[in-house]
C-alpha cells in the first residue's frame, strides 16, 4: 500500500504501515513510536487553539528579542494580563456569539451605557458597589435582550442590527454624560476584589478573566446548550428541524455577551473610578479581532474560547511589547494592525493545511486504526509494541461498533 | 478647533437645550416688547447642541446679550457638516440679523459663498475660532469681521513652556487617546516642540480611549524610559494617565492635562496632577457677541485677532475656577 | 445487518453486492385489510395565492411499507412534504395520524407525534461529530436542577446504538466530524437518528439525489431496515430506479394532483416513465 505521507517529511524515513482492507485488525497495525507521536501532534495542530499558542509563543520571542531587559519580567506578565483581563472578558461572549452565527458591534457601547449605570447608581442614588455592580450587569443583559430580539423577530442580519444598537447606545451615553467625564467615589475593597494587584501583582481581573473563560469553555464543550450554540451556527434550519430553540439559543447569546461587556464596564468603574463619554470605544472590533485570532471563524459554527483567551494575552502581548520596544508613538495603532493581521493569516492558513493533510503513517484521518495504535503506544505499559492488546479490547476502547463479522 | 473632540461626540439634543434657548428666547422677547427696532439682533451659528462644551459658548453668548442689551438667538445644526452649518448660516440671514457669529470649524473656504451674501446683505459676520497659526494682525480682507477662540498650538506651547519652567529634566511622554483627532494632534505637537526645543526629550505616545489600555501604555514607558520626569494626556481624559502614575509607585511624576473637567479638578486640587490648560470657552461665546455689538453699534473692529485662550489652572487658582466650573463659567 | 431472521424479504439476496439497483420485480404483499395507515392526507388542497400546489390529494402510508412519491418539479411534492411535517396546514381535507385526525401548527407538533422528516442537505451538521450529530436536539444530560451538563458517555452509547440498531457499518471513530462523513452516511445517520428517537414516519426528501450508486446502495438498504423494524417511510424522489427498487407503493403526483397509485408488483420501469411523461 503506498504511503500518502504528504507534509510529513521527517518521518518518510519510516516505513509506512501496512495498511489493511477495513477495520478488521485494529491494533494488529505495527506503528513506529515517531509516527504515531507525529500523529498525536498532527490531531493537536488540528484544534482551534493550536495556532492562536502559536502567535503568543512567536510573539514572546520577538519582543524578547527586542528588549531582552524589560520583556520577559514578571511586570511585563502583569501588564499584559490586565490588558488581556479587561478586552478579554468582553471578547468571550462575542466568541460565543460569533461561534452561534451572529456578531455584536454594540459591546463597546454597551460597556460604556453600563459603566455609566454603575457611576450614576453609586453616586447619585447612593447604592453601595455589591448592589450596583450586579445591576449594571442586569441592564447589560435586558440590552442584549433587545439585541437579541430584534434579530429573531425581525430577521434582520445582526450586524446591521447590533450597528445600530451601538448608535443609539453610545448616543445615550453622550446626551446623559454631556461629553464630559463624571467620577465616583470607590470604596478601596470594590476596587481591589474587581481589579486589584492581589494576585502576587497580578490583577483580580484575570481571575475573573480566567473564570469566565473556563466558565464559557465549559459551556460550550459540555453543555447541551453549547451543543446547540455550535449547531446554529454551521446549520440553522437542520438544528431547527430536529428541535433545537434556535431563537431562545440567540437570545441567551445576545444577553450573555452584553452582560460580559457590563461585567468588564463595572471591572473598569473600579479600577478608575469614572465612565467618560467614549468609554469602550471601538472594543467590539478589538473583541473581534482576538475571538479570529484566537481560531474561531467568522462565518460562525466552530470556535474556541481558550482560543480567545490565548487571542487577548496575543493582544496584550502586541500592546506592551512595543511599548518596551520603543517603537515609534505614531505607529502603534498601525503596527499591531500589522501583527494582528499577521496572527490570524497565520492562524488560518495554518488552520486549512492541517485539515488537508493527510494523516501520517498511512493512516485514515480520524482512524480506529490510529487511535487503537496510539493508545497501544502512548497509553500502554510501553512494553511490546503491536501485540499490544487483541483486537476486540482495542476496539471496545476507542469505541468502534463491532459490525465486522456479522 | 479647540473642543473639536467633543465636537464629534455630540449628536443628540440634550433636554438642557429646551430650557436654555426658552430662556434666551424669553429675554430675548421681552427685550422685544419693550424696544423692536432698536434692538440689535445677534444670531451664534453653533457647532452643536449647546450641552457639554457648547454650553459653555452658549452661555457666554447669553450673558453678553443679556449685558449689552442685544437679542442672541444660539441655532446649530443637528450633524455637524458642512452644508448644514451653512443652512443655519442662510437661516440667521433670512431671518435678517443684524450680525452672526459663526463656531467655525472648517477651513475659511468654506464659508466665502455663505460671509459674501452676508456682506451683501449688510449683516456683520464674525468667527469664534482663532485665527491661522501665525495671523496676528487682522487681515482686511479678511471675510470675518473677527477672529476669536482658542489656539491649540498655543496651548501645547503653553503647557510645554510651563513645564519647562518647573524645572522639568529628563522626558516627558506626551500620551494622545484619539490619534485621529486634529485638536488633539495639534497640542501634542506643539508641546513635543517647545520642549524639544528647549533640550528635553519629548515623546508622543498613541493610546486609546480605553483606560486599562491607556495605563498599561503609559506604565510600561515608564518602565522602559525610568528618567521620564512629566507625562501629558492632550485630551481631556486623564484617568488612564493618573492610574498609571498611582500603580508605577511615581509619585514624584508631574501630570498635566488640557480643559476642565470633574477628573482634572479633583486631580489638580490633590496634587495628583500639576496643572491643565484652559481655553475658557465661556470667552468664546462672549466675545463674539461683545465684538459684533461695538461694531454694529460704533463701527469699532479688532486689529489684533482675540485669543480666548490658552490659559493654566493650577494649584494657585483652582479653588477660584472650581467654583465657577460648578457654576458653568469655567 | 442484525443477525435476528426477518419476515420481510431483503431488498437484495444475499450475496448481490451494493451496486445493483436494477429494479426487480418481487412479491409485494397486500396492505391488510383493515390496516390502519400510520399517516394518511384526506384530500388535502392547499394554494398559494393564485397557485394551485394541490388539488384534492389522498395517500396513505403504512407500517412497514414504503411509499415512493415521484413526480416531476411542480407536481406538489415538497408541497405535501411541508404539509406532512407541520410546517402549514392544508386549505381543505385533512390528516389522519394513526386514524385520528391531526392538526400541526408547526413542525415541532409533527415531530412529537414521531414524523421525522429528513432533507437531503439538512441532515448534518458539518463540525460536530457524528455523536453530537446524532443527540442534537435531545442530548442526555446529567447533574440537577439547573445544574445539568452533557452526559457524553451516553451520548456515545445512544449514538452507537443508534447506528447499529439500524445496520449502518461504522467503521471510525464517533467523532468524526459532519464534514469527513459521505453524503450516504449522513442521510443513513439522520435516518437512525430518527427511528432512534422514535419516530413513527419517516419523510425522506430526496435521500439519494445527490449520491454516488454505491453510496445511494447503502443509503437504500438502511432505509429498507427501516422499514422492516416498523416505520413508515414516505420516499420522495426523482429516481425511478431507485424508488422501485424499494418501494412497496408509488403514487405519482402531477400538476397538484395524485395522477396514478400502485403496487409495486403492478407495474414496471418502462411503464412508469411513460406515464410520468404523459401526465407530467
Amino acid at each position: 500500500m503506498p504511503s500518502r505521507n504528504r507534509g510529513a517529511g521527517e518521518y518518510m524515513a519510516e516505513p509506512p504501515i501496512t495498511q489493511h482492507a477495513g477495520a478488521q485488525n485494529a491494533g494488529a497495525a505495527v506503528a513506529s513510536r515517531r509516527i504515531v507521536y507525529g500523529e498525536r501532534l498532527r490531531r493537536l495542530m488540528l484544534r482551534p487553539e493550536a495556532t492562536s499558542i502559536a502567535a503568543v509563543v512567536i510573539l514572546y520571542v520577538v519582543f524578547t528579542i527586542l528588549s531582552p531587559d524589560l520583556f520577559p519580567t514578571k511586570l511585563t506578565y502583569i501588564s499584559v494580563m490586565a490588558i488581556a483581563a479587561e478586552l478579554g472578558i468582553v471578547s468571550i461572549g462575542v466568541t460565543l456569539l460569533m461561534i452561534g452565527g451572529h456578531f455584536d458591534l454594540s459591546v463597546g457601547a454597551v460597556l460604556g451605557l453600563t459603566s455609566y449605570v454603575t457611576v450614576v447608581l453609586m453616586r447619585d442614588y447612593g447604592m453601595p458597589p455589591i448592589v450596583a455592580g450586579p445591576a449594571a450587569v442586569a441592564v447589560g443583559a435586558v440590552l442584549g435582550a433587545i439585541n437579541g430580539a430584534l434579530v429573531v423577530k425581525f430577521r434582520i442580519h445582526s450586524f446591521v442590527v447590533t450597528l445600530g444598537t451601538m448608535l443609539i447606545w453610545r448616543g445615550v451615553l453622550i446626551a446623559l454624560t454631556g461629553g464630559f467625564p463624571k467620577t465616583v467615589n470607590i470604596p478601596p475593597t470594590f476596587k481591589a476584589v474587581m481589579s486589584g494587584p492581589l494576585l502576587d501583582g497580578f490583577r483580580m481581573s484575570m481571575l475573573w478573566f480566567f473564570v469566565i473563560g473556563a466558565l464559557g469553555t465549559f459551556l460550550l464543550s459540555r453543555t447541551r446548550i453549547g451543543n446547540w450554540i455550535q449547531a446554529r451556527g454551521q446549520n440553522e434550519q437542520a438544528a431547527r428541524n430536529l428541535g433545537v430553540p434556535v431563537d431562545r439559543v440567540t437570545i441567551i447569546l445576545f444577553m450573555l455577551t452584553s452582560a460580559l461587556a457590563a461585567v468588564a464596564g463595572v471591572i473598569q468603574v473600579a479600577r478608575f473610578s469614572s465612565v467618560d463619554a467614549l468609554r469602550g470605544e471601538g472594543m467590539e472590533l478589538q473583541a473581534v479581532a482576538v475571538t479570529v485570532i484566537g481560531g474561531t471563524l467568522l462565518s460562525g459554527g466552530y470556535g474556541s474560547v481558550i482560543g480567545t483567551v490565548l487571542g487577548s494575552i496575543t493582544f496584550g502581548m502586541i500592546q506592551v511589547g512595543l511599548v518596551l520596544a520603543g517603537a515609534p508613538g505614531h505607529f502603534f495603532r498601525t503596527l499591531t494592525g500589522f501583527i494582528v493581521v499577521a496572527a490570524v493569516i497565520l492562524n488560518t492558513s495554518v488552520a486549512r493545511r492541517m485539515a488537508r493533510s493527510k494523516p501520517l503513517g498511512g493512516f485514515r484521518r480520524g482512524s480506529a486504526d490510529a487511535d487503537a495504535a496510539i493508545t497501544a503506544i502512548i497509553g500502554g505499559a510501553g512494553g511490546s509494541k503491536g501485540d499490544a492488546a487483541n483486537p476486540d479490547e482495542l476496539a471496545g476502547r476507542v469505541g468502534v461498533s463491532q459490525e465486522q463479522g456479522r | 478647533m479647540s473642543g473639536g473632540r467633543t465636537l464629534t461626540l455630540l449628536k443628540w439634543t440634550h433636554v438642557l437645550a429646551m430650557p436654555l434657548c426658552a430662556a434666551a428666547l424669553l429675554v430675548g422677547g421681552q427685550r422685544d416688547a419693550r424696544a423692536d427696532d432698536t434692538q440689535l439682533s445677534i444670531y451664534f451659528v453653533g457647532c452643536a447642541a449647546p450641552t457639554g462644551f457648547h454650553g459653555y459658548l452658549a452661555r457666554g453668548a447669553e450673558e453678553a446679550g443679556k449685558n449689552l442689551g442685544v437679542k442672541v438667538t444660539y441655532i446649530y445644526p443637528d450633524e455637524l457638516t458642512i452644508p448644514n452649518q451653512v443652512e443655519k448660516i442662510e437661516e440667521a440671514i433670512a431671518a435678517k440679523a443684524n450680525g452672526i457669529a459663526l463656531c467655525e470649524f472648517a477651513q475659511d473656504s468654506a464659508y466665502t459663498e455663505v460671509a459674501a451674501t452676508a456682506k451683501a446683505a449688510g449683516i456683520a459676520f464674525g468667527s469664534a475660532a482663532a485665527p491661522p497659526a501665525g495671523a496676528q494682525i487682522r487681515d482686511p480682507n479678511d471675510i470675518f469681521l473677527f477672529r476669536t477662540g482658542s489656539d491649540e498650538k498655543a496651548a501645547g506651547t503653553l503647557s510645554g513652556k510651563r513645564l519647562i519652567a518647573m524645572g522639568v529634566k529628563g522626558r516627558v511622554v506626551v500620551d494622545d487617546q484619539q490619534p485621529g483627532d486634529a485638536t488633539c494632534r495639534d497640542r501634542a505637537e506643539s508641546e513635543i516642540a517647545t520642549l524639544k526645543a528647549a533640550g528635553i526629550n519629548a515623546d508622543f505616545l498613541e493610546a486609546s480611549m480605553d483606560p486599562g489600555q491607556e495605563a498599561e501604555a503609559v506604565g510600561n514607558y515608564l518602565r522602559k524610559n525610568p528618567d521620564t520626569a512629566a507625562a501629558t494626556s492632550v485630551c481631556n481624559i486623564s484617568a488612564g494617565l493618573l492610574s498609571a502614575k498611582a500603580d508605577s509607585g511615581r509619585s514624584d511624576l508631574i501630570v498635566t492635562g488640557f480643559d476642565l473637567d470633574a477628573q482634572a479638578l479633583d486631580a489638580v486640587r490633590d496634587g495628583r496632577q500639576a496643572f491643565t490648560i484652559d481655553q475658557q470657552q465661556f470667552w468664546r461665546g462672549y466675545m463674539p457677541v461683545l465684538l459684533l455689538t461695538h461694531y454694529l453699534k460704533y463701527g469699532l473692529v479688532e486689529a489684533n485677532y482675540f485669543l480666548t485662550g490658552p490659559t493654566i489652572v493650577d494649584k494657585s487658582n483652582i479653588e477660584q475656577v472650581g467654583k465657577l466650573v460648578t457654576a458653568g463659567y469655567r | 445487518m442484525s443477525d435476528a431472521p426477518r419476515d420481510r424479504p431483503s431488498r437484495l439476496p444475499a450475496g448481490r453486492g451494493a451496486d445493483d439497483l436494477a429494479p426487480r420485480p418481487r412479491t409485494i404483499e397486500p396492505i391488510a385489510p383493515g390496516a390502519v395507515p400510520v399517516m394518511e392526507a384526506v384530500n388535502v388542497s392547499k394554494a398559494f395565492g393564485a397557485t394551485t400546489a394541490l388539488v384534492d390529494v389522498s395517500l396513505k402510508a403504512y407500517a412497514g411499507r414504503i411509499l415512493a412519491l415521484l413526480g416531476d418539479n411542480g407536481a406538489g411534492k415538497s408541497t405535501l412534504i411541508k404539509i406532512l411535517s407541520g410546517v402549514f396546514p392544508p386549505d381543505k381535507g385533512e390528516l389522519r395520524f394513526c386514524g385520528e385526525r391531526v392538526v400541526f401548527r408547526n413542525p415541532a407538533q409533527a415531530r412529537q407525534r414521531g414524523i421525522a422528516t429528513v432533507f437531503q442537505d439538512l441532515a448534518v451538521c458539518e463540525l460536530l461529530s457524528v455523536t453530537r450529530n446524532v443527540i442534537l436536539g435531545r442530548e442526555p444530560q446529567k447533574g440537577f436542577g439547573p445544574f445539568k451538563w452533557l452526559d457524553l458517555k451516553r451520548a456515545d452509547e445512544m449514538a452507537r446504538s443508534a447506528l447499529h440498531q439500524l445496520g449502518v457499518r461504522w467503521e471510525r471513530g464517533l467523532d468524526e466530524r459532519g464534514v469527513n462523513i459521505s453524503g450516504g452516511e449522513r442521510q443513513s445517520l439522520a435516518i437512525a437518528r430518527a427511528m432512534f428517537f422514535g419516530s413513527s414516519l419517516l419523510v425522506l426528501d430526496e435521500p439519494t439525489s445527490a449520491l454516488a450508486v454505491r453510496q445511494a446502495g447503502r443509503v437504500l438498504d438502511h432505509i429498507v431496515e427501516a422499514r422492516n423494524q416498523g416505520q413508515a417511510v414516505i420516499l420522495i424522489t426523482h429516481n425511478f430506479r431507485h424508488a422501485l427498487s424499494v418501494a412497496d407503493d408509488l403514487t405519482v403526483l402531477a400538476q397538484g394532483r395524485v395522477a396514478a397509485h400502485f403496487r409495486r408488483d403492478e407495474i414496471e420501469l418502462d411503464e412508469l416513465t411513460e406515464l410520468v411523461a404523459r401526465v407530467a
